[in-house]
């Protein structure tokens, strides 16, 4: 597959700080479903915007989907490419109606009336909020903002979908509905997925997990990978699953399970059999 | 504390004026002012007062919501017809105690002044805040002011300007509201001392307020690009703006009324 | 010790209106003194009212609120004083700060309680050293702050007025797993040495296991269950019909003993897990 996103030897300052990011390089790959885990002040919140060409780098190239972020002309092909869900639900809903807010990335690009309609009824379908197209949008709860958010980019129809943090405001349920919403448009609709976070719940169900500290790469692979490297997530502060700690710690006594259970289920059964076996 | 401000007071209801077109309503909102400021014989101002009731009948509106409405503003309407009670001289002398000197003219025209204060009052509610979505307002507001586009002037500007505004009112409400328990939590006291003491203790609430509204602008501002926003140059809309004929009878009552104030307002018809 | 106790509170919004809403059900509990007691519910089932009723930030409809045996609404006028004595720190606390340098923002509780300068600092001093923030940091604008931090800051403004009856609703919410653990561990720490009933609203199960003595459970308004976190746990699968997500190692056990592997009920931290399963694996 094609890489969607790549970032080459790329380095970052904020006007007024030291630099972030250094010699920076990264690909990912059309269709998937990445989790960027890292603790607050690692960079990750400057990566997404990054990624998705909101802050340009100071050197270096990031390419989305062939087309250089850093190319004026196609500003707009650019933004319709990967779109991004942020972390305050109350702060990127722009209009006071659920329907309107999502009409507003096809109105800004000139899409005709009866066009948007469609796309609107569409976007609002996917993400199950079609019964509150005429409410009023600060009438939702956290949840119910966010998945408005999510319809409201994929009003755009992007390839690619950036989540920064975009669970950490909301409630346990609200956290559930996004995540369920994130595996949906990757595993249904093909989206390009990158997911932000400090929840490792979250983490768990992506399919390549990047770990960052300090604005370097210290792991990269899937979640049973990274998780069963309890080391190199402890060195950075940072908790695998408590089964897959548990299941980690009994391996390492000399029980023969397989590295990296992630589930509960697959824990439950890995015990199951190791009894009827023995 | 903040609760009580109600804001938006679309009244749902099925009527004629609910489905004008708000341009349409904008206009006939000027005319009708008009006609009620240039109102200057009696007849004229029976005609104001009449069609202003005809008005809120045809909006089914109940008329019990708009006495409430008035009834928040009754003080400043009392305080200035007894100030031009008071102040209006003539020719007829009615009532004379010490200083105080009541003329007929003075009473007619604090008459006049309470019918124009009704008429201009719920002629706006009915035609803006009861029966107006506030989207619609506002687009109804940038295609009036689209000529001025010829002068450079930003009227999508304007208009985005309004609608995010109205979209965090709620926000900043609720944040309000939050921020005023949070120092009420740390001891904070804003009901006692003078007035000095009690601006003072509204700065742990304000500094807070703008904080967060600074950081809230940056957010929506990256969630707006992110949406390809580029200040409405090639932008359509998904809800169309469409004239019917019915928005030009509307407008043509209001027009009706306004002529009628005309001619009732030659000096044959001052009978008073 | 402090006590802080609830009896028969209801409160009900919008009481006249046909859109009337209970928050709160009937409540009794007696919080038990010089404890850390973790509140944990969906949302909406009146965790948040119940911190503002504490705190006497509001009046219940029915019912009183008894702080040291008495009532805190039979005075209405000294409310601020009950104010003192149960600190209050509200989601995301950050967003109230407004004072130009960390030092002034802490002192604005102790000053509002009409102490002497002494007193103030001294308590600001004491404050920021329980909360783990730097002195390097006190003459630093708060807004200057990284958000574990600032969170840091805005609690020690609560803990400085010296509260005898703390309440926290989600002090960790939004941090990451290093800042959870500086917010919720220093908090047990504060509790355990000045003997103060702790009181910390969360939506994670994980969390309120590990940090809490008692588990208060709220389902619609009205307490599910409450108890101390073993017996909370025991009834473990109760908890799901509550809507609460339970940690994922007392769901292996509860999924355990379903296959008829073990029967082990409130397992609720990885340690404990680990000694059951190396038993049950090596029988």
């Amino acid at each position: 597959m094609n890489n969607y996103i790549s970032v080459k030897n790329m380095s970052f300052a904020y006007r007024d700080g030291d630099s972030l990011f250094e010699n920076f390089n990264l690909d990912i790959k059309e269709g998937e479903y990445v989790a960027i885990i890292g603790h607050n002040g690692c960079g990750k919140s400057t990566l997404a915007k990054i990624l998705c060409g909101i802050l340009l780098p100071n050197s270096g190239i990031v390419t989305v989907n062939g087309i250089d972020t850093a190319d004026d002309e196609n500003f707009f092909e650019i933004r319709k490419s990967c779109g991004m869900i942020f972390q305050n639900p109350d702060n990127q809903l722009v209009a006071t109606v659920v329907e309107e807010d999502v009409a507003f990335a096809p109105e800004n690009l000139g899409v005709e009336p009866s066009e948007i309609r469609k796309i609107v009824d569409e976007a609002l379908k996917t993400v199950g909020m079609e019964a509150y197209a005429k409410r009023s949008t600060s009438q939702l709860s956290g949840g119910q903002k966010q998945r408005v958010a999510i319809a409201g980019i994929l009003a755009m129809r992007p390839r690619c979908i950036i989540f920064d943090e975009a669970t950490s405001m909301l409630d346990p349920e609200g956290r559930k509905d996004i995540i369920a919403a994130m595996k949906k448009l990757n595993k249904e609709n093909g989206i390009t997925v990158i997911t932000i976070t400090h929840y490792m719940s979250e983490a768990v169900e992506a399919d390549r997990i990047i770990v960052l500290n300090k604005s370097k790469i210290i792991g990269d692979g899937t979640p049973k990978d990274i998780f069963s490297d309890v080391k190199m997530l402890n060195s950075v502060s940072l908790a695998s699953p408590q089964i897959t700690q548990l299941s980690e710690m009994l391996i390492d006594d000399g029980f023969p399970f397989p590295k990296g259970i992630l589930h509960t289920m697959e824990a439950a059964d890995v015990i199951e059999s190791y009894l009827q076996n023995k | 504390m903040l609760k009580d401000i109600t804001l938006g007071q679309y009244y749902s209801a099925d009527s004629p004026i609910h489905k004008a077109d708000p341009r349409i309503k904008l206009l006939s909102l000027i005319v009708f002012l008009v006609t009620v400021l240039i109102s200057k014989s009696p007849v004229s101002y029976l005609i104001s007062f009449l069609s202003v009731v005809l008005l809120v009948a045809v909006s089914r509106i109940p008329f019990k919501l708009i006495l409430k409405n008035l009834k928040s503003l009754i003080f400043i309407i009392l305080i200035t017809t007894a100030i031009t009670l008071f102040i209006s001289k003539g020719d007829t002398l009615l009532f004379k105690w010490k200083f105080i000197e009541i003329y007929k003219e003075g009473i007619l025209n604090s008459v006049y002044l309470i019918i124009r204060f009704v008429c201009m009052l719920c002629g706006s509610f009915v035609l803006i805040s009861y029966t107006t979505l506030p989207l619609d307002l506002t687009e109804g507001i940038e295609k009036l002011l689209k000529p001025l586009t010829l002068f450079n002037i930003h009227v999508h500007d304007f208009a985005m300007m309004m609608s995010i505004a109205l979209r965090f009112i709620p926000t900043f409400i609720e944040e309000t509201n939050k921020i005023i328990s949070a120092q009420k939590a740390r001891g904070a006291d804003f009901d006692s001392g003078g007035l000095i003491k009690r601006v003072k203790a509204f700065v742990p609430i304000l500094i807070p307020l703008f904080v967060s509204a600074f950081r809230r602008a940056g957010d929506l501002a990256d969630a707006m690009e992110c949406r390809c926003y580029n200040r409405g140059v090639g932008h359509t809309r998904m809800k169309q703006l469409h004239l019917k004929w019915t928005d030009f009878v509307v407008l043509f009552c209001f027009v009706l009324v306004l002529v009628l104030v005309l001619i009732f307002n030659r000096p044959e018809f001052f009978f008073i | 010790m402090p006590s802080l106790q609830l009896k028969n509170v209801s409160v009900v919004y919008n009481e006249e209106s046909s859109f009337s809403k209970t928050a709160l059900d009937n409540v009794d509990i007696d919080f038990p003194e010089g404890k850390i007691i973790g509140i944990i519910g969906r949302t909406g089932s009146g965790k948040s009212t119940l911190a503002s009723l504490l705190n006497g930030l509001m009046k219940p409809s029915s019912g009183q609120i008894l702080l040291d045996g008495k009532d805190i609404w039979e005075e209405p006028k000294n409310i601020k004083s009950v104010r003192f004595k149960v600190g209050l720190s509200f989601q995301y606390p950050e967003y109230q700060l407004f004072g130009e340098t960390v030092r002034e923002d802490i002192a604005f509780g102790p000053k509002n309680m009409g102490l002497s300068i002494d007193e103030v600092n001294s308590r600001v001093e004491n404050a920021a050293k329980f909360c783990g923030i730097e002195p390097s940091v006190m003459n630093k604008s708060p807004f200057e702050l990284s958000g574990g931090q600032k969170r840091r800051v805005a609690i020690a403004g609560i803990v400085a007025m010296e509260p005898s009856v703390l309440v926290l609703d989600e002090p960790a919410s939004g941090l990451d797993p290093v800042g959870r653990e500086e917010i919720l561990g220093g908090i047990v720490k504060n509790s355990a040495e000045k003997g103060n009933t702790t009181i910390i609203i969360s939506h994670s199960m994980e969390d309120i296991a590990k940090y809490s003595d008692y588990i208060l459970v709220l389902n619609e308004g009205k307490v599910f269950s409450f108890g101390t976190v073993e017996e909370t746990f025991s009834k473990a699968e109760r908890l799901f019909s509550a809507g609460l997500d339970l940690p994922q190692i007392t769901k292996l056990f509860i999924e355990l003993e379903k296959r008829g592997i073990c029967k082990e009920n409130s397992v609720y931290t990885i340690e404990y897990a680990y000694r059951k399963l190396l038993k049950i694996l090596e029988k």
